[in-house]
């Protein structure tokens, strides 16, 4: 292929046996078969019950119990705090500084990842609802009652998180990527939106509720508890158990606004992947369209990338709309809004595959920034040598280019298998006869068919 | 002699669509199909009228 005059080529993996988007036939195959397969074998629903079984009393004890809690607090406060301060006190340059790294590697992608694997570890680990229940505590002592609160209002659901999630994310790649800097929030702004959110969770705790909000409303507690949703391990009753893999998914997605949340997930992951690749050409269009009528740089780039961040958006939700409206197409189908309710949380996998296939390499290698000389030179000036890691760096031969792009076609693929299974599961509780109920089907293997080929194409255009 | 392939990079996405053009159309195809055959054989499994179980439909008893 090499004699081939790429002026622009997209293919910057040479290395690879076969071209870049034979991979995406080759996923859309696995897709079909699976679906083929599920159509054939899986006549009953079996995610709908959880299974859930009980582990060892001593060990729900020891991990749910209050010192335990109380140290995760702590140290989620404290952890919070060194990156506030580091982003106020700190240099600017965003990959010296311990502030950005850690909020927007370190939690915003280790917790997603984790979560799917242990559970809800952010739970413990939620410095807000540490510091809201120590508030909680403290005025019940002096006052002897608790304090009182507004109902939060049924029809907002989920959708202060959905929002939220966007917002955070235009944080990041759109201010971010237009703040004056090369690359990169500043941290000094990461710090101040850090503080800006502490301010307006602890508001919304102590208005609807600690736990009320977390439930609903705080953006990192409902985006990694959707994630925890997918893994074997979850509390119930006090209890810490083993259920069904994905079978807590299936009731996650009831509460208003949730279906918001997982397709922002999606559409900001997608965004963010295309922004210097798929979508670069456009962007650039818009921009100099923008520029020419007189808009202001950083003016054009910041609403230029915001107007495509919510086409992201909206694009998604019409994938997702597409297959729901053609499951209404089958007899038998119940309402519009049921299904989209319904089947949401068969976008979860989708999710986790497109942020695993995103940023797997990235949080493989901005991590051993963070353990050496992050931790240790917080501010990075040069100042400290906490643990003596500061002169450490980032080994960049840890995943080799094809590697990497192997996670990332597996990733998807997984993702969409489980997407797919999770649908045709749904499927059967909403049409009895397994065949009709995979004749409805056919339109989400559509959906991810499209969200597959279009993860890999994001993927292959970044190069 | 080269090629004029220097663009040929911008339209790759068409190989990247193709797979979802192929599933959609295939599910219209198989959409028409089954409705054709509802439409002819209304006692057909999943047709309006028809059983509704996973059950094969079971021949009609002849007129007396």
């Amino acid at each position: 292929m090499s004699f081939l005059p790429f002026a622009h080529a997209l293919v910057t993996r040479q290395d690879l046996p076969i071209p870049a988007w034979l991979f995406a036939w080759a996923a859309s195959i696995v897709l079909i078969v699976s679906f083929f397969a599920l159509s054939a074998a899986w006549r009953t629903p079996r995610f709908e019950q959880e299974h859930w079984r009980p582990l060892g009393a001593a060990l729900s004890r020891l991990l749910l119990g209050g010192p335990l809690q109380a140290l995760c607090g702590l140290v989620s406060v404290f952890l919070l705090g060194v990156a506030i301060y580091s982003g106020l006190r700190g240099t600017e340059a965003p990959d010296r500084n311990f502030a950005v790294t850690f909020l927007f590697v370190t939690t915003w992608l280790g917790f997603p990842f984790f979560s799917a694997l242990l559970g809800n570890i952010f739970r413990p680990f939620n410095p807000w609802r540490a510091v809201g229940r120590l508030a909680g505590s403290t005025f019940r002592a002096i006052a002897g009652q608790r304090s009182g609160r507004l109902a939060y209002p049924e029809r907002m659901g989920r959708w202060p998180a959905a929002i939220g999630l966007l917002a955070f994310v235009w944080l990041e790649v759109v201010y971010g990527s237009s703040g004056g800097v090369a690359v990169g929030l500043p941290p000094h702004a990461a710090a101040v939106a850090a503080l800006l959110y502490s301010a307006y969770t602890l508001a919304m705790m102590a208005l609807f509720g600690v736990e009320e909000w977390c439930e609903r409303g705080e953006i990192f507690s409902v985006y990694f508890g959707m994630f925890s949703q997918l893994g074997a391990f979850g509390v119930e009753d006090g209890r810490l158990g083993r259920r069904r893999m994905l079978s807590a998914a299936t009731h996650w997605a009831t509460i208003p606004g949730s279906a918001a949340v997982v397709i922002a997930s999606i559409a900001t992951t997608s965004f963010d992947g295309a922004q210097e690749g798929a979508f670069k050409a456009a962007i650039e269009s818009v921009f100099n369209w923008l520029v020419d009528r007189g808009v202001g740089l950083t003016a054009s780039l910041r609403l230029t990338d915001t107007v495509f961040l919510l086409l992201t958006f909206a694009g998604v939700a019409l994938v997702y709309a597409l297959g729901v409206r053609g499951m209404r197409t089958v007899r038998g189908a119940p309402s519009a809004a049921k299904l989209r309710v319904g089947f949401a949380h068969t976008l979860i996998p989708i999710a986790l595959a497109y942020l695993v296939a995103h940023y797997f390499s990235l949080f493989v290698f901005q991590e051993q920034a963070q353990v050496t000389y992050l931790l240790s030179d917080p501010l990075g000036t040069a100042s400290a040598d906490l643990f003596g890691t500061a002169s450490g760096g980032i080994d960049f031969h840890v995943l080799s280019s094809n590697a990497i792009w192997y996670v990332q076609v597996a990733a998807l693929v997984v993702g969409h298998v489980l997407g797919l299974t999770l649908a045709h599961d749904r499927a059967l509780v909403y049409w009895p006869d397994y065949r009709q109920a995979s004749r409805s089907q056919y339109w989400m293997l559509a959906v991810m068919v499209a969200f597959t080929c279009f993860g890999l194409y994001l993927l292959s255009a970044t190069g | 002699m080269t090629l004029p392939l220097a663009h040929l990079g911008h339209f790759l996405w068409i190989f990247y669509v193709m797979p979802v053009v192929i599933v959609i159309v295939g599910i219209l195809r198989s959409t028409m199909v089954e409705r054709r055959k509802e439409r002819d054989d209304p006692t057909a499994p999943g047709a309006e009228g028809g059983p509704r179980t996973d059950k094969p439909a079971r021949p009609q008893d002849p007129p007396p």
